[in-house]
C-alpha cells in the first residue's frame, strides 16, 4: 500500500498531518471527510503522503506500556501522575478475575460508612458470597449483584442472573433487593430473587418479604415462606404463587426446577449453566409451558430428550444449540 | 430506476436489483478501498481493525434495500464506516476497562491507542523520536503526546492545557509532520 521508499516534502507532510488530525477530531468530522477524499481524489500522491503519516501515528499508538510512560513523564510531566495508566499486566488481571471467580472491590468513600462492591460469577458456577454485614448470598451461574451499604440502608441489585438471600437483621437499617421491576423488603430472612426472560421470581424460604413493583408503589405483594411473587413485565403485575424448598434452592444443588414456566423462562436460567447457548427459534416455542427438573450438570441430556414432550427438535451446533418447532411427539412413532 | 423494472416479474425484478446494487457496491470496493481503509485506520490506530471493518461496511452496503435511492453512495459508504469505528472504539473501552467505577485507576477517556505492542518501534527511531520532540516548542510536544501517546481527544487536551480545542488540532498536527519527517531519516541507513 504505502509505498516505503517515496518520501514527501515538508508542505505535503504537513498538509498530510492536517488531515490525520482532522479525521481524527470527530467533532463536526462529517463535513471533513468529504473534503479529505476530495483531498485523495485530486492527487494519487495525497493519499500516499497520508498513508505515510498514519502508519507513524498507528506505530506511535502501539508504543509498549513503559515507552509510553516515558514519554508522558518527559512531555506531559504534569498530567502523568494524574492520569497514569492502568499498567497493562494489572488490567488484565482484572479482567481475569472478572471472568473466572467473579470479584470484589470494595470501595470507602470520603470517611463516610459507604461500602460499595460487585460480585459477579460465570457460566456454570455458583458463588457464595458472605456481605460486609454478615448476610449470607448465593449468586447462580451467570449472575452480577451490586451492593451498597450506607448508615441507613442495604441495598443490592441483582443485575442478572439469580440469588439466594440470608439476611441478617437490622431494624436501623433495612435490607432491599432491586431486580428488574421489583424491590424486595426483607424483615430478616431467607429468600431466592431469579431474573429470567424480564420476568422477576422471588420465592421465600424463611420470615416475611415485601415485594413491590419499582413502577408504581401501589402494587405491593406481602408473601411468607413457601410464598412466590412473579412479575410479569408485560402485564405489569406481581402474582402470588406458591413455591417448595426445593423449587426455591434446588440450583444450589444442581438442579433447576420448574412449575409451569414458559420455555422462554426456562432456557434464560440453563444458559446461565449451559457451555454451549441453547436458542429458541419461534414464538411457538418460547412460549411452551414447562414443568420439571432440569440437571445443570447434564444439560445436553435435557434438551435430547425434549423431543419426546413437545412439538419441536433440537439442532446440536458446535457452538449453539437451537430448539426450533418439530412435530408433535405423538406423531413421530 | 425502480419505475423502469415495474412490468418485469417479480423475480427478475428481485435479480436486477440484486446484481445492480452488487454492481455498483463493486464500483465502490474498487474506487475507494484504499482511502477507506486509511479513514479507519485513522480512525482506529489499527490497519487489521480497518480492514476488517471495511469489510463489514461494504457487507452492509450490499444487504441495504434500495441502495439505489441514496444520493452519494460514497458519503453514505464512508457514514456506515464511521459509526462502526466508533462502535468498535466502545467496545474496545469496554474490554479494556470493564463496567466499574470501582475500578482502582481509571482508564484514560478515549481509548483510540490499540493494545501497545512491544518493539512497534527499533530502538534507533525510538531514539530519533524523543529527538524529535526535543526540538518542539513545549505545548507542541505536550499536546502530541497527550493525544498521540495518552489517546485523549483534542477537547479533553484543550481544558488541561487551557487553549482551544482548534490550537491543540494545530499544535498536534505540527508536531506529526515534523516527528515523522525526522524519523524517516533514521530509517535511511
Amino acid at each position: 500500500m504505502a509505498n516505503t521508499q517515496q518520501s514527501f516534502d515538508e508542505h505535503m507532510l504537513l498538509t498530510a498531518a492536517d488531515w490525520w488530525t482532522r479525521l481524527r477530531d470527530t467533532r463536526g468530522a462529517e463535513a471533513s471527510v468529504e473534503q479529505w477524499l476530495d483531498w485523495t481524489a485530486q492527487n494519487e500522491r495525497h493519499l500516499a503522503a497520508f498513508e505515510y503519516v498514519n502508519v507513524f501515528g498507528e506505530r506511535l499508538g502501539r508504543l509498549d506500556a513503559a515507552a509510553r510512560r516515558q514519554l508522558l513523564h518527559e512531555f506531559a510531566p504534569a498530567a502523568a501522575p494524574r492520569r497514569r495508566w492502568l499498567p497493562l499486566a494489572a488490567a488484565a488481571a482484572v479482567v481475569a478475575l472478572v471472568a473466572g471467580t467473579g470479584f470484589l472491590l470494595w470501595e470507602r468513600v470520603a470517611g463516610n460508612a459507604v461500602v460499595q462492591a460487585t460480585y459477579a460469577s460465570v457460566t456454570g458456577q455458583n458463588r457464595d458470597i458472605v456481605l460486609a454485614d454478615g448476610s449470607k448470598v448465593t449468586l447462580g451461574g451467570a449472575s452480577r449483584l451490586r451492593v451498597r451499604f450506607d448508615a441507613g440502608q442495604r441495598q443490592a441489585t441483582l443485575e442478572a442472573g439469580e440469588a439466594y438471600f440470608q439476611v441478617v437483621h437490622d431494624s436501623q437499617r433495612p435490607f432491599e433487593v432491586v431486580a428488574g421491576g421489583v424491590t424486595v423488603r426483607d424483615i430478616g430472612t431467607a429468600f431466592d430473587v431469579r431474573r429470567s426472560y424480564g420476568e422477576v421470581a422471588v420465592a421465600v424460604t424463611e420470615g416475611q418479604v415485601r415485594v413491590a413493583a419499582t413502577s408504581s408503589a401501589m402494587q405491593t405483594l406481602d408473601a411468607g415462606a413457601g410464598q412466590r411473587v412473579a412479575w410479569d413485565p408485560a402485564a405489569r403485575t406481581l402474582r402470588l404463587g406458591t413455591t417448595t424448598q426445593e423449587q426455591a434452592m434446588g440450583w444450589r444443588s444442581h438442579r433447576l426446577e420448574f412449575v409451569g414456566e414458559p420455555l422462554a423462562v426456562v432456557v434464560d436460567s440453563v444458559n446461565r449453566y449451559s457451555s454451549r447457548p441453547v436458542r429458541l427459534d419461534g414464538a411457538d416455542v418460547a412460549g411452551l409451558s414447562f414443568t420439571g427438573t432440569v440437571r445443570t450438570d447434564e444439560i445436553d441430556s435435557w434438551l435430547r430428550a425434549l423431543p419426546q414432550v413437545f412439538p419441536l427438535q433440537v439442532e446440536m451446533g458446535e457452538h449453539a444449540v437451537t430448539l426450533s418447532a418439530g412435530p408433535m411427539p405423538a406423531q413421530r412413532r | 430506476m425502480r419505475r423502469s423494472v415495474m412490468n418485469q416479474p417479480l423475480d427478475t425484478i428481485d435479480a436486477t436489483i440484486e446484481q445492480r446494487q452488487g454492481a455498483s457496491v463493486a464500483t465502490l470496493f474498487r474506487e475507494h478501498n484504499r482511502a477507506l481503509v486509511a479513514f479507519l485506520q485513522c480512525r482506529l490506530g489499527s490497519l487489521a481493525d480497518a480492514q476488517e471493518l471495511a469489510q463489514e461496511a461494504y457487507l452492509r452496503m450490499l444487504v441495504l434495500e434500495n441502495s439505489g435511492r441514496i444520493d452519494s453512495p460514497r458519503a453514505f459508504l464512508f457514514r456506515i464506516a464511521a459509526n462502526l469505528a466508533v462502535d468498535r472504539l466502545r467496545m474496545r473501552k469496554l474490554r479494556e476497562a470493564p463496567a466499574m467505577d470501582e475500578l482502582p485507576e481509571p482508564a484514560p477517556e478515549l481509548h483510540l491507542a490499540p493494545v501497545p505492542e512491544r518493539h512497534a518501534m527499533a530502538s534507533e527511531q525510538w531514539r530519533g523520536l524523543q529527538e524529535a520532540l526535543r526540538e518542539l516548542p513545549p505545548k507542541t510536544s505536550r499536546a502530541f503526546v497527550l493525544h498521540v501517546i495518552e489517546g485523549r481527544d483534542f477537547e479533553a487536551i484543550a481544558q488541561t492545557m487551557e487553549l482551544s480545542a482548534r490550537m491543540v488540532r494545530y499544535h498536534v498536527t505540527r508536531a506529526l509532520a515534523h516527528c515523522r519527517a525526522r524519523v524517516e531519516e533514521r530509517e535511511m541507513p
